[in-house]
Formats: C-alpha cells, sequence, structure tokens
C-alpha cells in the first residue's frame, strides 16, 4: 500500500454531515488537535449534499416553539440567521429551514475559529486494527492514500464506515428505510402555502399513482427556502446505500423519478405549470445504512416511553419515523404521535468492542426502530458535540473514553449549553 | 481490510472519471464490443459542466465561425437526448456556448451510458493504479463497501487531474503558472427584460467600481451564462493554488464561498436586474482549469493550433482560443476571444502516455504544452479525446497490441462510424 501523506492527530472525525460538524467543533475548542475529513468540498452532509435543508429533531416535535437541542447546534441556527441562510416562514412548524449554501459558509466558519484542520475531498477508506484501538485510518483523496494515526476517532460517515472497516459489530435491516432524490423547483406561481401545494401535490401523486402514471413515492412533504420555489421529498428508491451497485442504480431512477414527478406537478397542479427543477441533490438521501452496535443500544421502547438513562448526552424529539420499503406509496404515519423528548445515552455513542472509537449521527447503536427517530439532522449534531466532547477530555487527561466520569462530561456539556432535560 | 463485494471484477476497459471525457471514452468504448465499466467519484456524471456549474459545452463550436459544429459523435448524442426532453437553456447565451441545464445533462450521460451497456458505478473513487512492470493491468477503488482491485485490458484515465497516470509512474509537468480556479454561482429572482450581454456589462461594471473603490478581490470577467430568463450564473470568482495539494484545494474551497459571498454582494448593490437577487446554489466542485498534463508521444503547441498541422493520427478537432485564465493577480477580462484558431487537429499520440502502456489518457490533461491546454481543456474538446481514448482502448484491447502499435486507420474508421468530426471537411453548420 502506497501511502501519499501520514497525520497524526487527537481527534479524528470521519465524515462533515451535522454530526461531524458538532464534533470537530466541540474537540478543538477543548484543545485537541482535531482533524476533520470531508469527501465533498463543504461540509454539511446530508443537509447540504441531498438538499434535506432542514434541522429536524431540533425543535420539541409535541411544541414546536420549544428546542430540544442546545449547544453548537443552536450556534449553528443563529449564525445562519446572522447570514440571511434561514429560510422563509412558511415551512412545516416541526421543521427548521436554512439556505444550504449559508451551511457552508457557516461549517467553514466555525471549523476555522475552533481551529480544526479540515481536509475536503479526503474520506476514510480503511481503519487498521491494533488489538482493541483504532490504530490509523487510511483516506483516500486526489493523491492517493493518507495515513491518520488519531488518539480517538469520531466515525460520523453515516454509514458507519470506519467503524465497520474496524471490523466493529453491526447490524444492517432487511428491510432498510427508502432513499430520496430531494429535489428544488422554481418558477412556482401564485401565493400558496406550504400547506396548499403540499396537499395539492399529494392529491396530483395519488390520482397519478392509481392510473399507473407515477412511480413510487413517499409523501410528498415539501419545505422551502424562498418565495417562488420549493423542495419536494417525494422520490422513493430502494436499495442498500452501502452498496455501490445499489446506490448507482438508485442515484440514476431517482433522477428519472425527479423528472416524471415534477411533469405530473406541472400538468396537474396550476401553481407548477412553468416550474422547472433549480438542482437536485448532488447526492441521493440515504436514510439508513449500517447502525453500528455500542455499549447500549436504544430500542423503540426508550424513544416511546422516553426512559431514563444514566448517562444522557443529548435528547432526542423527531418521531418514529420509517420511510417504508415494502411498497407502499405515500404518507406514512409518524407525525400523529411524536415521543416526549427523551435522553440518548453516552454508551450508545461508544463502538463496541474498540477502545477508542465512537459513532455519532445516523450509524450510532440504535434498533431499526429507534433509529427512525435518532437519524435525523439535529440530534445527528448533538451527538456529535457529545463525542467531540468527550474525546477531547480523554486526551487531554492521557485517559480512555470509558474511564473519563460521566459527571465530568455532563458538566462540561451544561456549561456549553447543551440540553440534556427539558 | 474489508473488501468490497465487486473485488476482483474484470472487464475489457475501465474508464476512469465520468465527466466530458469519461463518459464519452465508455460510450465509445462499449459501442466498439468492449466490456466496459467507468467510475465515477460523485453520484452523476457530467464534470465541470455540471459539478462545477460552468453549464456549457465550449469547443462544440468552433469560436472563429461559430455557426459551425466541430464535434460529433458522443456530444452529438448527448446534445440530442437533452434537446429531446427540453434541456437546453434559454437562447438568451453567448454565441459560442452551448448552453445546457444540468440537471437533464445529468439523466442523457445515464440513458447514454445504459443504452451503450456500460457498468457505471458512481461514489466510486480510483485509488490506485495496478501495475506489472510498464503495463497497467486494472485499477483499485474506495467504493461504499470497501476497496476492490478491479482488472483491465486497459485503462482510460478521464480523471481531469490525469490521477491514473500519477499512480502508474506516467511522467507529467505541472506549471509553474496554474490557471486560476473558479467557484460559479447561480443568482435566482433577476428582475426580466436585461439580456445576458447587458447583464454582463452591467457586472463588470459594477466589479470595475468596486476595484477602484479601493476593493482588493480578485475577480475575473464577469462572466455570464443563464439557464432560464429569470436566473444568472456567475463565472467571477477566482481563487489561486495547486489543485492536486489537498490542503491547497481546501483552502481554495473556503476562500472561493466567502469570494462568491463578497462579489454577490457588489453585484447586488450594483446591477439594477440583481437588486433583488439571491444565491440560488453554489457549485458541487470548484472549477479547476489546468493541474497536471501528461507526456505523451507527442506534445501539441501552440504552432501547431495556428499552423494548423496536419496529423495522420488525427482523431479530434479543437476550436477554443488560447484562453488562459491569469494567476498573477490580474482581474477582470484576459484577452482571449480575439484571436480564435480556426479548428485544428488533434493526434491520437497526445493520448498516449510514454513509459507506461495499457492506459491513454483523455481529456484536461492529454499531452500539450501549457498554452496549447488552454485551448484543448474545454469539455467539447474533452469529449471528442475521450470518445477517441474509449475507442482505442476497446480496439487495443481485442487486438492486444501496444498502444504505438494500434492500427490508427482502424481508430479513425471506428471513430467516423460513431459520428465524429476527424476534418474540416466533415464540418457542418448547426
Amino acid at each position: 500500500m502506497r501511502i501519499a501523506q501520514r497525520r497524526e492527530c487527537d481527534v479524528l472525525v470521519c465524515g462533515g454531515g451535522a454530526a461531524g460538524l458538532g464534533a470537530a467543533v466541540a474537540a478543538a475548542r477543548h484543545g485537541a488537535r482535531t482533524i476533520l475529513l470531508e469527501r465533498h468540498g463543504y461540509c454539511g452532509g446530508i443537509c447540504v449534499s441531498s438538499l434535506v435543508h432542514t434541522f429536524d429533531g431540533a425543535r420539541n416535535c409535541r411544541n414546536n416553539d420549544q428546542f430540544v437541542v442546545g449547544g453548537i447546534p443552536r450556534e449553528v441556527i443563529a449564525r445562519l440567521d446572522r447570514v440571511g441562510g434561514l429560510a422563509l416562514q412558511d415551512n412545516p412548524p416541526e421543521t427548521l429551514n436554512f439556505d444550504p449554501e449559508a451551511m457552508k459558509l457557516v461549517s467553514d466558519q466555525m471549523l476555522r475559529e475552533a481551529g480544526v484542520t479540515v481536509y475536503y475531498h479526503l474520506f476514510a477508506a480503511e481503519a487498521i486494527r491494533d488489538g482493541d484501538r483504532v490504530q490509523a485510518v487510511i483516506a483516500a483523496g486526489k493523491e492517493g492514500l493518507w495515513e491518520i494515526r488519531p488518539s480517538v476517532v469520531i466515525d460520523t460517515t453515516g454509514d458507519g464506515d470506519v467503524s465497520y472497516f474496524a471490523g466493529a459489530q453491526y447490524e444492517k435491516d432487511g428491510l432498510m428505510q427508502t432513499m430520496s432524490q430531494h429535489f428544488r423547483i422554481g418558477g412556482l406561481s401564485g401565493n400558496r402555502n406550504w400547506h396548499d401545494l403540499e396537499q395539492a401535490c399529494r392529491g396530483a401523486m395519488d390520482r397519478a399513482y392509481a392510473e399507473g402514471r407515477a412511480p413510487k413515492y413517499g409523501g410528498p412533504w415539501l419545505i422551502r427556502i424562498r418565495p417562488g420555489e420549493i423542495t419536494a421529498n417525494c422520490t422513493r428508491l430502494y436499495g442498500d446505500g452501502a452498496s455501490t451497485e445499489d446506490l448507482s442504480g438508485a442515484e440514476m431512477q431517482g433522477r428519472e423519478d425527479m423528472m416524471s414527478i415534477l411533469e405530473i406537478f406541472r400538468r396537474d397542479i396550476p401553481d407548477f405549470r412553468s416550474a422547472y427543477v433549480l438542482v437536485s441533490g448532488c447526492q441521493i438521501g440515504v436514510r439508513e445504512t449500517r447502525r453500528i452496535l455500542g455499549d447500549y443500544q436504544i430500542t423503540a421502547s426508550d424513544v416511546a416511553e422516553c426512559r431514563q438513562q444514566p448517562d444522557p448526552i443529548a435528547l432526542g424529539s423527531w418521531p418514529i419515523d420509517i420511510h417504508p420499503a415494502d411498497g407502499r406509496v405515500g404518507v406514512h404515519q409518524h407525525k400523529e404521535n411524536p415521543p416526549a423528548p427523551y435522553p440518548i445515552p453516552l454508551r450508545a455513542l461508544l463502538v463496541k468492542g474498540i477502545a477508542n472509537a465512537m459513532a455519532a449521527g445516523r450509524c450510532l447503536s440504535a434498533t431499526h426502530e429507534a433509529h427512525g427517530s435518532t437519524r435525523v439532522s439535529g440530534t445527528a449534531m448533538a451527538t456529535g458535540e457529545a463525542c467531540g466532547t468527550l474525546a477531547a477530555l480523554a486526551v487531554r487527561r492521557a485517559a480512555g473514553l470509558r474511564t473519563v466520569p460521566y459527571s465530568d462530561l455532563r458538566e462540561q456539556l451544561l456549561k456549553q449549553g447543551v440540553l440534556l432535560a427539558l | 481490510m474489508q473488501p468490497s463485494k465487486l473485488d476482483r471484477r474484470e472487464y475489457d476497459v475501465i474508464v476512469c472519471g465520468g465527466g466530458s471525457a469519461g463518459v464519452a471514452a465508455a460510450y465509445g468504448a462499449a459501442r466498439a464490443g468492449a466490456r466496459t465499466a467507468l467510475l465515477e467519484r460523485l453520484g452523476f456524471c457530467g464534470g465541470t459542466p455540471v459539478a462545477a456549474m460552468i453549464h456549457t459545452l465550449d469547443a462544440i463550436y468552433s469560436c472563429e465561425d461559430t455557426s459551425q459544429v466541430v464535434v460529433g459523435g458522443y456530444a452529438r448524442d448527448l446534445v440530442e437526448e437533452i434537446t429531446a426532453m427540453g434541456g437546453l437553456a434559454t437562447e438568451d447565451n453567448p454565441d459560442e456556448a452551448l448552453s445546457l441545464h444540468p440537471e437533464f445533462m445529468k439523466i442523457a450521460a445515464d440513458r447514454l451510458l445504459e443504452r451503450a451497456g456500460v457498468h457505471t458505478l458512481y461514489h466510486a473513487t480510483v485509488i490506485d493504479a495496478l501495475v506489472q512492470g510498464n503495463r497497467l493491468t486494472g485499477v483499485e477503488a474506495a467504493l461504499r463497501d470497501g476497496r476492490a482491485q478491479l482488472a483491465a485490458h486497459w485503462v482510460v484515465d478521464a480523471t481531469g487531474d490525469a490521477e491514473v497516470a500519477n499512480f502508474a509512474g506516467v511522467k507529467w509537468t505541472l506549471d509553474e503558472e496554474l490557471q486560476a480556479i473558479t467557484y460559479h454561482f447561480r443568482l435566482g429572482n433577476v428582475s426580466p427584460g436585461a439580456t445576458w450581454r447587458e447583464l454582463e456589462e452591467g457586472c463588470r461594471i459594477a466589479m470595475q467600481q468596486g476595484d477602484s473603490r479601493g476593493n482588493r478581490l480578485r475577480y475575473g470577467g464577469p462572466w455570464v451564462i443563464r439557464l432560464t430568463n429569470q436566473e444568472v450564473s456567475i463565472n467571477a470568482t477566482r481563487v489561486y493554488g495547486n489543485p492536486i495539494d489537498p490542503e491547497d484545494l481546501t483552502l481554495a474551497e473556503r476562500q472561493a464561498r466567502e469570494s462568491m459571498l463578497a462579489i454577490w454582494q457588489i453585484l447586488r448593490d450594483g446591477v439594477p436586474a440583481l437588486r433583488n437577487s439571491y444565491i440560488l446554489s453554489g457549485a458541487t466542485e470548484l472549477h479547476v482549469r489546468e493541474s497536471r498534463k501528461i507526456l505523451g508521444e507527442y506534445v501539441l503547441t501552440e504552432e501547431d493550433i495556428f499552423q494548423r498541422k496536419c496529423f495522420p493520427d488525427v482523431i479530434a478537432l479543437g476550436a477554443w482560443p488560447i484562453d488562459i485564465h491569469p494567476t498573477d493577480g490580474y482581474v477582470g477580462v484576459h484577452p482571449h476571444k480575439d484571436n480564435p484558431p480556426r479548428p485544428y487537429e488533434i493526434p491520437y499520440r497526445c493520448l498516449v502516455p510514454v513509459d507506461v502502456d495499457q492506459l491513454l489518457v483523455a481529456g484536461r490533461p492529454i499531452s500539450t504544452t501549457h498554452r496549447a491546454h488552454g485551448s484543448t481543456r474545454v469539455p467539447g474538446t474533452s469529449m471528442a479525446t475521450g470518445q477517441a481514448a474509449g475507442i482505442a482502448a476497446a480496439l487495443s484491447a481485442r487486438s492486444c497490441v501496444e498502444a504505438t502499435k494500434l492500427d490508427v486507420r482502424q481508430l479513425q474508421q471506428e471513430l467516423l462510424r460513431q459520428g465524429a468530426i476527424l476534418s474540416l471537411e466533415q464540418v457542418v453548420s448547426r
């Protein structure tokens, strides 16, 4: 194996999505020499690349005026607001929408101010184990392979790539949630609000599907950034988002379905008569792939019954939201019965059997059902912040992740404004 | 190490990179009968016109006489597919630019590849070359489910940065003055009424006024393209650096975004039609104009271009001016469109690296001088060299000959069969 460049660091964060941003900023602010790897040329992950430009899970789904995340996610929201990057108010009340370009800028600024060493166009392609530790991550980029040796590695790849490469235990459901190619539509006429437009789109899709004119679809669910445009969450693609062949097929089918769906909107809904695709996600939105096994696995009853934990590090609030892969179309039940904001335990982030690895965001340790709630971006950023903070505390004390007393982490998280209880 | 389930797959031809050159190469190879795989690191094809949002296929038309089409083959099939879908941009665009909506270009490329029978793999990044002696026997790729060694009789490097060639030990050069890098962006909610020319003129005046007020912002042009009449795409940011150095590239990404913001603010304040505009989208990737150039069996020069040298092994026609975005701090419009060449010939030998066999290089890094590269680097010409490379790889794989021993007449015949344009006599009006 030819290695082009070598680096060492205290904390290595793999993946610059919502979780990775939280992790890297938190670790570096506590003085850890932190490297962040991101395969694209910008951060933001699914919020930017897949046009899911909303912080789901940031608000209490039972009381939308209340936030259930504090700390770095709230700082990101405030900074987005400051650069004019928050979307217009006309959006579903449980969501918090923003402009993806602003998200790229805000991420850059926060990472730079925190002193994170960011490498864009570089991603984890292999992990080297030494006993119960990840000794090095092999990253792939434009000039070949890099070897990066960290004290602690935080897996925020979404698919749990680093943990998987390191031989961690994981689960993958037989019916993984469907993928979606979100797209922004411009050239809308009229002044209908998101709700009325969503109803019109649902009616049009239901009719078209019944008449055999539509591909498989979900929702549609609509969110919007600016007047005169809308972002549609509607395509529904099947397969394993951690398989290159499935993912390639889904990318291609997603684009074809996007155009078919837009044609239905244009034909059947007057507001869409002159509509066109402004832009589609630069990568398909993947909801579920590998779930890494941690010291604890969050279950559906933990979520539904708001089970208290001895080691909470963040609050989840999104309903158990599973986009069905069994062929059903339209709207699946999930928003009717949102959970009370529930604690996410630190143990769900500690990768079982590996001393120096944590997994945050979509790939943290949860069952298929519970993952339907924990997988969203607001929750992901909060779990990332906890990982970054713990990693930095451990490095500073030259201690293991599991030997830092929880009370010390808790004290630090509360100082950062993290919400651990309402 | 976790091997991908695609580990050890075998193909006749593997094409690395799904930009203008790569899609044309895979299309050409598959249609010439080769079992062909295309590896693209993003989730879609199209390369710079799509991912970097330049939105135009430069040098499909002659710049000297913009009514002439000088690239056929894959380019023609692609444009036909896009046109049938309604994916051409508004007509209100510069004469020499063939402007397309990127979303349609992605779909058209998918369809052409599927029809040709190419095994397209997205989210697939090449990380090494498999070499035996001086021959390339395949590539290693990082796939979503782990690493895979993929065997091939021939490999076409269409990565834009000659990445495979570099891994394989091919000699390459990196100019001391690499062209500037640009982050293109789209503005929405443009007030109706103004033409692209008026908008471009307005943008240039606004930027010059910003300059005279002591603004030290670096910028090029601006040049304006539009997809619809409600929006504009702005080619104006200008950052410097070596795009194959990951630290330079990361810095360039950050600086370019900040520069986009600053330029938009100047344009919003200075151009009445843009007063209510907003940043609709920045590009997925930076627009890298120049990085590695390989040393091939022939090095194309500026004299070859302007003297219109004839080559017995011609495989493509170039047409773009020598267009070098300066890195010396020069701002605004650099002279280049004033002196466009007549369509000129590009020989097969520019695609053939010296020393390493079973590898061809197409698109931006073909063997040229820095000056000639300013003309050959554009998407239309890349499609032409790509298709030639793909066909050459397929024919060589079938007949098991070295690249330098390939019967060039056979290559030219297959190119012509696939609709390529190899001589001025074939140039058609659009």
